[in-house]
């Protein structure tokens, strides 16, 4: 049983270590030899059918075709296994087991290099695994594999760039981050994703926290709920987010002021924690781990 | 002239052309098992007049395969595109159901699609219908699409009101082995079903291991549920569980999409309370 994330001896690859088996295993066609095989075996029927007459002649082209099936049911069983095997991957990381989907993700790359749409889920289940065990440098290495092999308007482009740009911001990337955001922001549309769209709306916000802009970020404060909501239960981070930084407001001159800054601190705390339980927050987003005990502490006029 | 529109289904339809299709295929066959052993009969096995004429004849069994291989390729295409844009999907299964002859799983891979089609069109009637014909031409537990049949029958039954089709799919659903998206697609329905009916009692059991499972879904679906469970929680008077649920719901979902399933009542109920709940279940 392999470890599981929280547990000591579990690693996850590094950058480097993704990036190289990327490129050592990218995605191709099959094999040239399998593409020609039909053809050939083809060329030798109608060869053998017009050689000349003799029970050979009348033999092997039903040998040959006998063949030819059989490798192609071959072919098909082992397609068959290999989806199965994505399939069980997938399913992982749906049950949260990120060591274990990346694991089999891992070694389902090189075996799916001759289909290319079953390396493009292994390598999906590879990035999200990887952003969820908190190695955002080698997910952001795979989100960038993804978005170079895809085509500009495939639906799930814009999706992985701004979960890259959260990545990103994560491991204090924020140069690479703010680049990827414009470019974002450049490429939004009307037919953009909701999710992809909350996805940018949370990167923005954690572009404003990670770069100390808390009062900044409470411009968006007011529809924050419509727009992270399609992100599901990881709304819940842009929540915590928005009561850190009204946390950081705690200290305002005006004690009503302070005052309404807690009320609100507390509200999107209660939202974020109502999603996604407090150790959660705090394990992706360290600098949240501020927020409860701030709240505890504040003097009763601002509470 | 090109055929846009899918003809309303009867099943009638269906099992005529399964017959022409096998008629025709099975004829080709035919043909080219007649040809093989007259002609060696009149000439000699291997001669080189009676390997040509199988040769065409065997050219003509692989052309009538190849419409059906054409038609499979654009399965995959229909799939994408009953997301994007469904007008393109009929018309692209209407051409298909057209061709003749087709082998017969790639007819019914069709008929599936057109069932998915108007199962999303919400005409749940005809998407039934569909189903069940499917279901009844091919009994095998172990075809790949039987689940998925199954589980759009239980949701059209839902909104058709036939609770009892709906019960036997569902009692049929839990005898297979299905895949995590089929298992949380019946959860989904069979939660429904329970909240529909009145089985509260049922649909809030095991209640954390159920919320584990809906958060694995997309999040207007986990909110929906969320909401479901909400309602069975209130009224067996678990109102901390039907508030924390409830909120949740309101969290995840738009009032738009929760539409019938209403929890606004937590918020005037509880207006006061700001504080929700921490973790009833």
């Amino acid at each position: 049983m392999p470890p599981a994330v929280d547990q000591p001896d579990f690693r996850p690859p590094s950058a480097e270590q993704v990036r190289r088996h990327l490129d050592d295993h990218p995605p191709g066609g099959p094999s040239r030899a399998l593409l020609w095989l039909p053809l050939v075996g083809l060329g030798l029927l109608v060869g053998v059918l017009l050689s000349g007459a003799g029970p050979l002649s009348a033999l092997v082209p039903w040998l040959l075709l006998g063949t030819m099936l059989a490798v192609n049911a071959l072919r098909a069983r082992w397609m068959r296994e290999l989806e199965a095997r994505c399939q069980q991957a997938q399913e992982l990381l749906m049950n949260k087991q990120h060591a274990r989907a990346l694991r089999l993700a891992w070694r389902l790359i090189p075996r799916t290099q001759s289909l290319p749409h079953l390396h493009a889920r292994a390598t999906v289940v590879m990035a999200h695994s990887l952003d969820q065990v908190l190695a955002s440098d080698a997910a952001i290495v795979v989100y960038d594999f993804l978005v170079q092999r895809m085509a500009d308007d495939h639906p799930a482009v814009t999706q992985f760039r701004a979960r890259r740009a959260v990545a990103q911001f994560l491991c204090d990337r924020l140069l690479d981050g703010d680049v990827s955001i414009r470019r974002l922001r450049a490429d939004v549309n009307e037919s953009t994703h909701p999710a992809a769209l909350a996805a940018i709306r949370l990167a923005e916000l954690l572009q404003r926290v990670r770069t100390h802009h808390f009062a900044d970020a409470l411009e968006v404060e007011p529809g924050l709920l419509q727009d992270l909501r399609p992100l599901g239960l990881e709304a819940g981070y842009g929540y915590g987010l928005i009561a850190l930084c009204h946390v950081k407001q705690l200290g305002a001159a005006d004690p009503a002021l302070a005052a309404r800054h807690a009320s609100l601190a507390r509200k999107w705390w209660a939202d974020a924690t109502l999603l996604l339980p407090a150790s959660v927050l705090t394990r992706r987003l360290p600098e949240l781990a501020q927020v409860q005990p701030s709240l505890a502490t504040a003097s009763p006029q601002t509470l | 002239m090109r055929i846009s529109r899918v003809s309303p289904f009867s099943e009638a339809t269906l099992r005529n052309q399964l017959r022409l299709d096998a008629s025709l295929r099975w004829g080709a066959l035919l043909l080219l098992i007649v040809v093989f052993v007259e002609g060696s009969a009149l000439r000699g096995a291997g001669s080189v007049v009676v390997n040509l004429i199988t040769l065409l004849a065997g050219g003509l069994w692989v052309g009538t395969s190849l419409v059906s291989a054409n038609v499979a390729q654009s399965l995959g295409r229909i799939h994408d595109m009953l997301d994007h844009n469904p007008a393109s999907a009929e018309a692209v299964i209407a051409s298909g159901l057209a061709r003749k002859p087709l082998q017969r799983h790639v007819r019914l891979a069709l008929y599936h699609r057109v069932a998915v089609l108007r199962h999303r069109q919400q005409r749940f009637a005809e998407s039934a219908a569909i189903c069940r014909s499917l279901l009844s031409l091919d009994q095998r537990r172990s075809l790949e699409s039987r689940p998925h049949l199954l589980l759009m029958l239980v949701e059209a039954a839902l909104h058709t009101g036939d609770i009892a089709g709906a019960y036997d799919a569902l009692l049929e659903l839990h005898h297979m082995k299905l895949r995590l998206g089929e298992r949380l697609q019946l959860f989904a329905l069979q939660t429904r079903y329970e909240v529909s009916t009145g089985h509260d009692a049922a649909a809030v059991a095991n209640l954390q291991q159920k919320v584990a499972m809906a958060e694995m879904m997309p999040a207007p679906q986990c909110g929906m549920l969320h909401a479901m469970l909400s309602s069975a929680a209130a009224r067996l008077g678990q109102h901390d569980r039907a508030t924390w649920l409830g909120k949740r719901a309101q969290l995840l979902c738009t009032p738009e999409q929760l539409g019938t399933w209403d929890v606004t009542w937590i918020a005037r109920g509880q207006a006061e309370d700001d504080e929700p709940t921490n973790d009833p279940v």
